[in-house]
């Protein structure tokens, strides 16, 4: 709608009025409203960031790992490419080798033993960094946690190249495996952080 | 004070004057140098010339120059483009430098200092050109003296102060323009088409415009995960920045509705204000912000998101285009609502037949009859997706019946507007056409009709050789009007002094070319022996010949 005859009666003053005032001030509030709600999206948005660093120091500590974990002496038992061997039992027949590590036993060591048991949920005050088979938007109490998904090639014509898969406790982790690592957001939703080989 | 009028006769009328289109710049090159070096660059007299250039691609580079500080504070940005943020950096300041160096030694040649004693330190203690300086010095002073970083992108952001050379002209413009005007009435003037805005009304628009832009390409960026993860916080400042500066502009516009005509009312009038679908708009674009923020912990609002994108729709305020399409569905809305009725009643035939047909051949595919629809729609409209498709003999026979009638059926509403549209836009020139002879009416054309004429050309984007050709049609159509105008009784003529002086030029006209043609000397003799003409009449027939 044009508004070119826009009134223009002659006015006896042209100094604010108290209604110009309440509307200044107004103005003002919306602003201060803004900038507050701002601070507070951007609070959010910060624990958003904390998970992904804390997403980030999960996955250098893997890829880290990675190149070790195979070695005789890894730190990490729990966690090595080979299956320990038991104190003072010597493996005879077929009890020569015992069952490989899995990603379960290597997950409890990881936040038992390493830097990682430092790190908290920034979603819930005090809580310590958690593990989830998946983000799930249907729940909330996911925000903040790492999920570790594996990916399996598939095998050549396939319609897709790869299938993703949660890293369940019982997985083993003998062999290296190619991991996608997540966060979930403050809606629970999946970000990605890097996929790496473990 | 009545303005200086000026007769301008459609003849007169200069099609590429009026549309404002490039001129070529009137200036001698023999001309000594540094006053033809001014006239070309900074003269703001001299149409044609490179002043508005200059002065524009100066803004852009300052605006570039804010974007660039702003994007240095993002490592994931900058981090990457360190090089190319330095190069844009040293291409600034050699621009600016330019700039000052070329005002300095023009200053002798600018009005507001040519006549002070030494019109370039005078331009040196200018507010313009200290601010020029601001600009420019950190540059400089950072490869004298050591200067900590975030001390030097302070003073960078001195940078932006050039924005007031093209501000405060148009902020002093805008008061000039609103001097006796109250406070309300100038937010008027600020948001709302007026003729009070002038140009501060044109930067309002444009920093509005960048804002809706801004946040629409951030929204569409924040769909992209690799830029989200890096750059998500830096998304959240800009989003309540630009929610900011949205519901500033949306109180503005909601508190000034009143000085709308048939807003008078404070109440209603605001209630209308805020009811009508481009107020509804804005409170579109800053509602998701709010309830995102206020639901968050009980709603999943992330779809909310998405509705940001309806800043964009705030672009189409301003845009006559979108208001000649909506003006074009309005008009043919009973037609296209036919045509609409059949394609509904065609697809909802289809598909039962559809289901009819092929259901039991493929009960997985055609389950029911809404399945059968979505089939018959992306068969009618000739998308063929080919998820689903009919195998019975029947169902394919149907299928071609309904492939060639869906060419025909959803055509028709595409061909309904687009000869709309041109009807519309023949209309419109038509409207021009009669505005112009309505205003040239009296004979004249003030600077007011002209720049509502001018407005008119640019809304229906006329180009010179089109405001030519209608000029033209118009010139003959006068000239016709003017011939059958003596086809008219005298005292009907004289109804209309533009007529009267029409005809008296006419009958001049018809005793010149007598003149020309009869023999003087017999005519005289004639006229004076048998007192056929008074002495004044012979006078006038004197005149006239002496005028020849």
């Amino acid at each position: 709608m044009s508004s070119t005859q826009a009134h223009s009666n002659p006015t006896k003053s042209t100094h604010p009025t108290l209604y110009d005032w309440a509307f200044i001030v107004a103005c003002i509030v919306a602003l201060g409203v803004v900038a507050f709600l701002g601070k507070l999206a951007y609070i959010e948005a910060m624990k958003t960031e904390t998970a992904k660093r804390n997403g980030e120091a999960v996955m250098t500590w893997m890829q880290e790992a990675s190149n070790g974990r195979f070695d005789a002496d890894y730190g990490v038992a729990a966690c090595a490419g080979t299956a320990p061997k038991a104190a003072g039992v010597v493996p005879t027949g077929d009890n020569a080798s015992t069952a490989p590590n899995t990603w379960g036993g290597c997950l409890d060591a990881i936040l038992i033993q390493t830097s990682m048991k430092t790190l908290d949920n920034p979603f819930r005050d005090g809580d310590a960094l958690d593990f989830a088979p998946a983000c799930n938007p249907e729940d909330r109490n996911l925000a903040g946690n790492i999920v570790l998904e594996k990916i399996t090639a598939t095998p050549p014509g396939s319609a897709v190249p790869t299938v993703i898969s949660p890293l369940t406790s019982d997985v083993a982790i003998d062999q290296k495996i190619l991991v996608r690592l997540s966060v979930c957001d403050k809606g629970a939703y999946a970000v990605k952080v890097a996929e790496f080989e473990f | 004070m009545e303005q200086p009028r000026k007769a301008i006769q459609i003849a007169d009328l200069d099609a590429a004057a009026l549309l404002g289109a490039e001129v070529e710049a009137d200036i001698s090159p023999d001309l000594p140098r540094r006053q033809w070096l001014y006239a070309w660059l900074l003269n703001p007299n001299i149409p044609g010339n490179h002043q508005k250039s200059v002065d524009k691609w100066i803004a852009i580079l300052i605006i570039a120059n804010l974007f660039s500080m702003v994007l240095e504070q993002v490592p994931a940005i900058f981090e990457p483009y360190q090089n190319w943020f330095h190069a844009f950096d040293v291409f600034s300041i050699v621009v600016f430098v330019i700039e000052y160096v070329t005002r300095f030694y023009l200053a002798p040649e600018d009005e507001e200092f040519k006549n002070k004693g030494n019109p370039r330190l005078s331009y040196m203690g200018s507010p313009f050109a200290i601010i020029d300086l601001l600009a420019i010095l950190p540059f400089f002073l950072q490869a004298i003296v050591p200067v900590d970083l975030r001390a030097l992108r302070f003073l960078r952001l001195l940078r932006i102060l050039k924005i007031f050379r093209i501000l405060l002209p148009a902020l002093k413009e805008f008061q000039e323009l609103n001097r006796e005007r109250t406070f309300r009435q100038k937010i008027h003037a600020l948001v709302f088409t007026s003729p009070y805005g002038g140009k501060l009304k044109d930067f309002f628009d444009v920093f509005i415009g960048v804002w809706v832009l801004i946040s629409v390409i951030a929204v569409v960026l924040e769909s992209v995960a690799s830029v989200s993860y890096l750059i998500n916080i830096e998304f959240v400042i800009l989003d309540t920045i630009a929610v900011a500066v949205f519901t500033i502009e949306y109180m503005m516009r909601i508190y000034s509705a009143v000085e709308e005509p048939g807003h008078r009312n404070p109440l209603t009038g605001r209630i209308k204000q805020i009811t009508n679908p481009s107020t509804f708009i804005d409170l579109l674009a800053i509602l998701p912000f709010f309830l995102e923020v206020f639901l968050h912990h009980v709603l999943d609002l992330r779809f909310l998101r998405v509705f940001r994108l309806a800043r964009l729709l705030k672009l189409t305020r301003g845009s006559d285009a979108t208001a000649t399409l909506f003006q074009v569905i309005k008009r043919e809305w009973p037609v296209m609502s036919a045509a609409a009725f059949i394609m509904i009643l065609l697809i909802v035939l289809t598909a039962s037949l559809g289901y009819l047909f092929e259901h039991a051949a493929q009960p997985e595919k055609f389950e029911n009859i809404p399945t059968a629809i979505y089939w018959a729609v992306i068969t009618l409209a000739s998308v063929g997706y080919g998820d689903i498709s009919p195998v019975t003999p029947i169902g394919r026979a149907m299928t071609v019946v309904m492939a060639l009638l869906g060419i025909g059926i959803f055509a028709i509403p595409a061909g309904l507007l687009a000869s709309a549209f041109s009807d519309q836009l023949h209309k419109e020139r038509d409207a021009l056409k009669a505005s112009i002879l309505k205003m040239l009416g009296d004979g004249e054309l003030d600077e007011k009709e002209i720049t509502l004429l001018r407005s008119e050309a640019k809304r229906l984007h006329l180009t010179v050789e089109e405001m030519n050709s209608i000029l033209e049609v118009l010139n003959l159509e006068m000239e016709n009007a003017r011939k059958s105008l003596l086809q008219l009784p005298v005292n009907v003529i004289a109804q209309n002094p533009l007529h009267s002086v029409e005809h008296y030029k006419y009958l001049l006209n018809q005793i010149s070319q007598l003149s020309i043609y009869v023999d003087q000397t017999a005519f005289l003799e004639k006229a004076q022996a048998s007192d056929k003409l008074t002495a004044s009449e012979l006078e006038i027939w004197k005149r006239i010949n002496e005028q020849r």
